[in-house]
């Protein structure tokens, strides 16, 4: 009898097990979400945001857009924005801006004739947890600071199933206006042929921004890649960017 | 013997669905979200048992058992993995990070089928005769177009350059019939001539192509409109190009802030078909 109580028992734990093992078997891992960090601003970012704050043209841009009441609620909404946010130096431009603030990023949107520029900054970012740790550059990785011009794209082998992120090539024609742009201290700055215009993206005040030139398609007058950076370049610290 | 039989007893009970491990750690990884705690309850204070149901005199007659439906197997639709192009039409980008997670699929119904407007039959670089309504673009399994060879820039494809997003056809090949939801709650930052923008509350830049145009200015006639739910719907399936022609089919893309290894964080067109097929299970099973 106890043998047999035994014998039962055993058999009752190895079935328990066998099917717990069984039902522990889980679907292929689902893909993994990406997660948001903040973008620290260094000390240089800080006194660039300063140096922007203290600069005449965009205090006198700030002067005249505070006269039009559409303008000032425009210059209201970019002061409490925790993005430093940029925007063209036209007040012409700047008269059909209209703000859209989120947590940590913005959107300035002009209207210049039948095109649409969107200036998108950012003081967050996605990462993916696939991508190497933060402080080991990920060997893919654009050059920073400094443009992309004149380095070709790579087809280097990416990191398996990581995110990667190559450097655009930049034409020589642009060469002069990725030059100026840095001078006035936009760094990393890549430009994108898009479906509909340009982009042009890059860092300032430890920030990321983004300046879509929605066109009557890709090379379309007033969306060239020059005519892009440059754009990019002369855009002003309307507010923002905290203390 | 009978403590025995008693332990092996309460440790069958004791398995979950998920297994049978014993380690605290492993438990709380596979079992599901505890519910909220309730302050009534001191911890360490264990619930009152629950009465066991009375067991039944006699077993029941299985002919008179009212028959129970096995419950609904998921949804499911055959789709090319991530990065997966067809022969020929380019190298797709490796990454599988889920950049958008919880997005709602941008269009409100299904069926839709995720494929090549270029390299499927009626495109320029078709594998044979057909035109676009050809039934086989019209047909699983979903294949991922991101990178596919195109003259775009784009810093995430293994070429340096190639399509920024993903190509999704509608249900049936018919324009200004299918309902185009918004990805996620934000505003509407701008209708051009065959773009929408979508800037979502989490900062993503959503971007909607070959809408139908006139119907999307009718539904946002004035900025203050522009506001838009996750879900929302923002317009129909077409195929507006600016005065071009291309086939009825939505082009979805996603931009955002990445922060990638070491690297300065900067805004990139992401891989979208991982959060498309993501998005595109829950609609099919009732939780879009």
């Amino acid at each position: 009898m106890g043998l047999r109580t035994s014998a039962l028992a055993g058999t009752v734990i190895v079935a328990a097990v066998l099917a717990g093992v069984a039902t522990s078997q889980q679907a292929a891992p689902s893909p993994v979400a990406a997660t948001q960090i903040d973008l620290p601003r260094s000390r240089s970012d800080n006194a660039a945001l300063g140096q922007a704050r203290q600069d005449p043209l965009a205090a006198r841009l700030r002067g005249v857009l505070a006269q039009d009441p559409a303008s000032a609620r425009v210059l209201a909404v970019a002061d409490a924005s925790p993005v430093p946010v940029l925007g063209p130096a036209d007040p012409a431009l700047l008269r059909t801006a209209r703000i859209f603030t989120g947590d940590r990023h913005y959107m300035l949107v002009v209207q210049r004739g039948d095109d649409v520029i969107e200036i998108y900054g950012a003081t967050k970012a996605f990462q993916s947890p696939l991508s190497a740790p933060a402080g080991q550059p990920s060997p893919n990785a654009p050059p920073t600071p400094g443009p992309a011009a004149n380095r070709p794209a790579t087809a280097a082998a990416a990191p398996p199933q990581g995110p990667r992120v190559l450097a655009a090539r930049i034409p020589n024609t642009a060469a002069r206006a990725v030059a100026e742009a840095q001078a006035r201290g936009l760094t990393n700055i890549r430009t994108e042929r898009t479906e509909y215009g340009i982009d042009v993206t890059f860092n300032r005040f430890g920030a990321a921004y983004n300046v879509s030139f929605i066109c009557n398609g890709p090379g379309a007058a007033g969306c060239t890649e020059p005519e892009a950076v440059t754009f990019a370049a002369t855009l002003q610290l309307l507010g923002g960017g905290g203390t | 013997m009978r403590r025995l039989a008693l332990a092996a007893l309460l440790l069958l009970t004791a398995c979950s669905p998920n297994g049978c491990s014993l380690d605290p750690a492993v438990a709380a990884k596979t079992d599901p979200p505890a519910p909220a705690t309730d302050p009534a309850s001191a911890p360490g204070e264990t619930e009152p048992a629950t009465t066991p149901e009375a067991e039944p005199d006699a077993a029941p007659d299985p002919a008179l058992e009212p028959e129970i439906p096995p419950p609904p197997e998921p949804a499911s639709w055959p789709y090319d993995p991530s990065g997966t192009l067809p022969s020929g039409s380019g190298t797709g980008a490796t990454d599988v990070t889920l950049w958008a997670a919880g997005m709602r699929f941008p269009m409100e119904a299904g069926p839709a089928y995720a494929n090549s407007q270029v390299y499927g039959y009626g495109g320029y670089l078709a594998p044979g005769p057909g035109g676009q309504c050809d039934a086989r673009n019209y047909a699983y399994p979903w294949r991922d177009n991101f990178c596919e060879t195109r003259s775009w820039t784009n810093g995430m494809c293994p070429a340096g350059r190639g399509h920024q997003g993903q190509d999704i056809r509608p249900a049936t090949c018919v324009k200004k019939v299918h309902w185009i939801a918004a990805a996620e709650r934000g505003r509407i930052t701008s209708i051009g001539s065959y773009t929408v923008t979508l800037l979502g509350d989490s900062g993503r830049i959503y971007r909607y192509l070959h809408m139908d145009m006139p119907g999307v200015n009718a539904l946002f006639p004035t900025m203050d409109s522009r506001n838009v739910e996750r879900g929302q719907r923002i317009g129909k399936v077409s195929a507006d190009f600016g005065g071009n022609a291309t086939t009825i089919h939505l082009h979805f893309e996603i931009k955002a802030p990445v922060s990638i290894g070491g690297a300065a964080a900067s805004v990139n067109f992401v891989p979208v078909y991982t959060s498309l097929v993501d998005s595109y299970g829950r609609l099919l099973n009732g939780a879009a």
